[in-house]
């Protein structure tokens, strides 16, 4: 995208030489990379890698044993995140809309109470990917994949500058995933929100995402995903060495 | 029927006792639907045992002649009770969510080991205290036929306090129970929402045991949430029937151990417990119901 403006090639998570780990223990070595406005990227990794660790570490959960993280000021408490739908506990009884709710409720100060503007928006998101007329059943009885959209429904709420998401198609089914990349998609496209996921399904991420970032060997590895998630080249590159 | 709406004159002579224990029934399930959601059912046990090992040693302290005097008599014992029974409470849940945040073996089997030391603690504590033992004891398993109308009025006002809190910051306590990650993605300081909210749960739990005793404040946190939960698909009727469950089986409780003569705490967990058996089968039923047609 060379001929637009700064303004909307600006980087914003910026990792310079940072590592991260637990307790001293290096996971990630002395990662430089940007994210930049408008991306869709693929973040792999063999199990055990350290996936989620690169990705607290880019979202400020850990602090970085070295180097540092910035993040651009216009994405202070407008990240879209997407846990793992299986962190959820389903004994809360929360139905889908109450779900979405806690978005915008969240980045509200304490004494502020959630006003109609607030529902409308959550009403505007859930609709937004598909989810409008499942807004009264209860969060813990909708399938994997529609539990996703409603959390992708969460983050959007927040009107974010990038969507950040972990393993958003793990363990649902080929047709829920495709819809759900096919959604992420569109919005990358459409409303030009940059994205973030984790994932371990490569090849049907490969032909969605612009850029993959992947790690072996404690490295970080950052280039087009055509050429990086090549299954002649990806066996290799997440085998163990 | 009449004898059962003279319960609730105020001429009645246990009138304080009554509104105490349902004050207790109906606040406890608030926070009971906390320790629910979160899992941590043990810690509602482990609590107001802790708390009554902090009750035992203010009495300890003031049997070997370290006292503090700032109401007349019995009063003062009540406010060094709750003083004890508090200061406890809240510094084991910190503690608990100190050693949970470094993540060292399971919060289970810590649970469960500060329940057992609270508890020998208790009875050691009131063994070797060299000033009387009945009335502490008394105390321990909480003294709600001798709720004065002062302890009423603070217990209604501290309740109160704390229900409001609780509405006020509901969604924020919902958002750090449900999904702690996201919330901390959202710049929320969860360890701070997470203290402030145990700091609610140290000093009900505190009251709780001072007027009813630990073992029907556990009850009263954790029995009606479970009833209520089988029927309620959102979060404000749930707090709403858990909280009506718990009032209920406060004063039924206290109309049946009045007329049949029953102690008081094991008669208000026996209606807890039938409604919980009830709403279990009504749940059956109706999914059974709903499962044929």
């Amino acid at each position: 995208m060379p001929d637009q403006p700064d303004t909307q090639r600006s980087t914003l998570i910026s990792l310079d030489r940072a590592s991260f780990g637990y307790q001293g223990q290096v996971v990630i070595r002395d990662a430089t990379l940007d994210i930049v406005r408008g991306e869709f990227i693929g973040l792999v990794g063999a199990n055990g890698s350290g996936k989620s660790t690169l990705f607290k570490g880019m979202l400020g959960l850990i602090p970085p044993l070295s180097g540092c993280v910035v993040h651009a000021p216009e994405i202070s408490r407008r990240i879209g995140y997407v846990p793992q739908r299986d962190q959820l506990d389903g004994i809360y009884p929360l139905t889908a809309f109450d779900v979405a709710r806690m978005g915008p409720v969240g980045v509200l100060p304490w004494f502020r109470f959630p006003g109609p503007q607030i529902t409308r928006k959550v009403m505007e998101c859930l609709e937004k990917v598909g989810m409008e007329g499942y807004r009264a059943r209860t969060f813990a009885e909708l399938s994997g994949g529609q539990r996703q959209r409603v959390l992708i429904a969460r983050a959007l709420a927040l009107d974010p500058q990038i969507l950040v998401l972990d393993e958003p198609t793990a363990g649902i089914d080929p047709v829920a995933e495709e819809s759900i990349l096919a959604l992420l998609s569109e919005l990358n496209q459409e409303s030009s929100i940059t994205i973030l996921m984790v994932s371990h399904q490569i090849q049907s991420l490969r032909h969605r995402v612009r850029r993959a970032i992947l790690i072996k060997d404690h490295g970080v590895l950052s280039g087009p995903a055509e050429e990086l998630l090549h299954p002649d080249r990806i066996i290799d590159l997440l085998s163990v060495s | 029927m009449r004898e059962l709406f003279a319960l609730f004159e105020p001429g009645f002579l246990l009138h304080n006792a009554l509104w105490g224990s349902i004050a207790v029934g109906f606040f406890c399930p608030l926070i009971g639907v906390y320790f629910m959601l979160r899992r941590m059912v043990l810690l509602g046990v482990a609590l107001p045992q802790i708390s009554a090992a902090g009750i035992s040693f203010v009495f300890f302290l003031q049997g070997l002649g370290v006292s503090w005097s700032l109401h007349a008599g019995e009063a003062n014992d009540r406010f060094l009770a709750l003083a004890g029974s508090a200061v406890f409470t809240i510094a084991a849940i910190f503690v608990l969510a100190y050693f949970e945040r470094r993540g060292e073996g399971t919060s289970e089997s810590r649970i469960g080991a500060v329940y057992a030391l609270a508890y020998a603690g208790a009875i050691l504590l009131v063994a070797a205290n060299p000033v009387g033992k009945i009335e502490l004891l008394n105390m321990l398993h909480g003294e709600i036929v001798s709720v004065s109308s002062q302890d009423l009025h603070v217990l209604l006002m501290v309740y109160a306090f704390l229900i409001v809190t609780l509405f006020l910051f509901n969604n924020q306590f919902l958002l750090v129970s449900f999904d702690r990650e996201s919330a901390r993605v959202m710049g929320k300081n969860v360890a701070a929402w997470d203290l402030w909210l145990y700091s609610i749960i140290g000093i009900a739990i505190s009251i709780g045991v001072l007027i009813v005793g630990p073992m029907l404040t556990f009850a009263f946190l954790i029995i009606p949430p479970l009833a209520a939960r089988r029927f309620c698909r959102k979060m404000t009727p749930f707090f709403i029937v858990s909280s009506i469950i718990g009032g209920f089986s406060g004063a039924a409780g206290f109309a049946l151990s009045y007329h049949l003569d029953w102690p008081l705490s094991p008669t208000d967990i026996l209606v807890a417990s039938v409604i919980l058996a009830g709403a279990f089968l009504l749940r059956k039923s109706l999914d059974a119901r709903a499962a044929s047609s």
